[in-house]
């Protein structure tokens, strides 16, 4: 995909570096790793989400979504904002466990199984964006709409 | 939630469009194994004519590939090209023609019946027309990814031309019109397999591969030149079969199959720098799909220069027809049900469900496995003359595909479940 968009291309950059961490995040659960090595690349994924859902999802819901709508593209932007839900649940579920001193097994169990599925959804996410956010706003946004965005977004 | 939905036009469609398209094509891929593996004369021995082979063979390529790749472009093309489908209700009129259509086409010759056939013909030429209709209407709004829009363009004025010589045909079997068959089924061929069903998967193969190996997507310039050298064999192969030149025919051959490396390279490249190492098991039989496409390309130029034997164009069908073009389709569908079932599972105040619930993959795998065999099986029998081993391959091809409707059945019993309203689909700590 090719993007003219500074706000498209900023949001493809973002896209690119999430489904890397969380990827690697679901290597070091499949080929299990000691115990720390986990929990840390499990806290550097959980504050990059927690950075993500600061920046990125509230400016995709305050800026880009309801011009997705008001072109017509209702039912994507809520099936978008409804993801970003989701994944607001599953992150703070993590945030919770990691909270935890010392996890026991059981801990430790559900944690991997909270990464894999964050993993999962981030990555379908970045999917559905991919194909259906950023290709729009190449006609959504006009030049000067374009980087006002991408200069708001980018003090954000 | 936030209801951005009010009043939306969008291009995404309802789940029951796309999906009663894939319904029926993996309800024609039984009934095509079925009727190989029921039909009395040889495989091997097929030459040309009505008979459940024929049958067979067009309820592979009319009722499983088209009607997929309708189904498939009617969702996946307005993704590309920004573009929503113009009508909803003819999208749905022409799955009611088609399928019962293609039903009478398909028993009408099974059953040595051309009256019916003509029927069949006639309703599904309509339903491919208002399709045709569709797709001009979208590409001629189109914006954004230009390559595959020009694949769009191309695949459509193939189909208008098969359609046209395939009528032909139907009309020479039902009214006795006098015209060179033979010219005109490898003209209908070509136009139909390399051309509309062909390109069509070679333009959603450069958008809709990378997609899902999260690989960057291959330069629009590649994708451009992979088109022209694709029409150029077709247009190619065409004039050879009008004007009788074999050795044309062969350098046709030998043309597409430039293209069609050509195109395999560009995807390999793509899909080598993608973001997560695993690819997943559907990759397995595009690769095989490929292997098939080119091996097809490579056995048609040795048919038209003569230095084939007369059985080796049934295993030219079976490279093409089975081998490439049935086996890239299932490995494109087993990744856009579940994700289209995914998307549609989520709403009303349900959590989005994810590809991987929505998925029975211990039967996909099953299928992978049983699919293989039967290609297997079906190319040496064919290439050794063995009508038991191709017989075993029609048999091992059923059992792939009831394993295919099955996995089907199974991804709409989940969107079902998860409409309805089943458990939240996001783990909870339990601490």
């Amino acid at each position: 995909m090719f993007f003219n968009r500074h706000t498209s291309l900023r949001l493809h950059e973002e896209h690119l570096a999430t489904v890397q961490l969380w990827s690697r995040l679901e290597q070091v659960i499949v080929t299990r790793v000691p115990e720390a090595e986990l929990l840390d690349t499990l806290r550097r994924c959980a504050a990059a989400l927690d950075d993500e859902i600061e920046r990125h999802f509230h400016f995709e819901e305050r800026e880009l979504f309801p011009r997705l709508a008001e072109a017509g593209e209702g039912d994507i932007a809520e099936l978008l904002a409804e993801e970003h839900e989701t994944i607001r649940t599953a992150a703070q579920a993590l945030r919770e466990l990691l909270r935890l001193g010392q996890p026991d097994a059981a801990a430790m169990q559900q944690m991997r199984a909270l990464g894999l599925e964050l993993a999962e959804r981030l990555v379908a996410h970045v999917q559905k964006e991919e194909m259906a956010l950023l290709p729009a706003l190449e006609d959504l946004l006009d030049e000067e709409t374009d980087r006002e965005l991408s200069l708001a977004y980018a003090a954000s | 939630m936030i209801p951005f939905a009010a009043g939306a036009r969008s291009r995404l469609l309802p789940v029951s469009v796309p999906m009663r398209y894939f319904a029926a094509a993996v309800a024609f891929q039984v009934l095509a194994w079925a009727m190989l593996l029921a039909a009395s004369e040889p495989l091997s021995a097929f030459r040309a004519g009505l008979g459940p082979v024929f049958a067979a063979l067009h309820a592979v390529t009319l009722g499983v590939l088209a009607v997929a790749a309708v189904g498939a472009s009617l969702q996946m093309l307005p993704v590309a090209t920004r573009q929503p489908v113009r009508s909803i209700a003819a999208a749905k009129l022409a799955w009611w023609l088609l399928v019962p259509g293609l039903l009478l086409f398909t028993g009408g010759a099974a059953g040595y019946r051309p009256q019916l056939m003509a029927a069949g013909a006639a309703a599904a030429f309509i339903a491919l027309a208002i399709y045709g209709w569709l797709l001009f209407e979208n590409l001629r709004g189109a914006r954004g990814m230009p390559a595959i829009r020009a694949y769009g363009w191309a695949a459509l004025a193939c189909l208008a031309l098969a359609l046209a010589l395939g009528v032909a045909l139907v009309a020479h079997y039902e009214f006795g019109i006098a015209l060179d068959r033979s010219a005109f089924a490898a003209a209908h061929l070509v136009l139909a397999s390399y051309g509309f069903l062909g390109l069509l998967a070679l333009g959603f193969s450069s958008f809709l591969l990378p997609m899902f190996a999260l690989a960057p997507a291959p330069s629009e310039r590649g994708a451009a030149i992979a088109l022209i050298a694709c029409v150029c064999a077709i247009a190619l192969a065409l004039a050879a079969i009008a004007l009788g030149r074999d050795d044309l025919l062969a350098f046709a051959a030998a043309a597409g199959f430039g293209a069609a490396l050509f195109h395999v390279i560009m995807i390999e490249r793509s899909l080598r720098a993608r973001l997560r190492p695993p690819l997943g098991s559907a990759f397995l039989l595009v690769r095989v799909a490929w292997l098939c496409l080119l091996a097809s390309l490579a056995l048609g130029a040795a048919l038209a220069l003569g230095v084939a034997t007369e059985r080796a164009q049934v295993l030219f069908g079976v490279l093409l027809v089975p081998g490439w073009l049935l086996t890239f389709l299932l490995a494109v569908l087993q990744r856009i049900v579940p994700f289209l079932a995914s998307v549609h599972a989520g709403g009303a105040g349900r959590s989005p469900a994810r590809v991987s619930t929505m998925t029975p993959q211990r039967t996909l795998d099953a299928h992978r496995v049983l699919h293989l065999c039967a290609l297997a099986a079906l190319v040496v029998g064919v290439a050794s003359a063995s009508d038991w081993l191709t017989r075993l391959g029609a048999a091992i091809g059923l059992a792939a595909a009831i394993a295919y409707g099955v996995f089907f059945v199974a991804v709409m019993l989940r969107l079902r479940g998860a409409q309805r309203g089943g458990s939240p689909d996001v783990l909870q700590p339990t601490h």
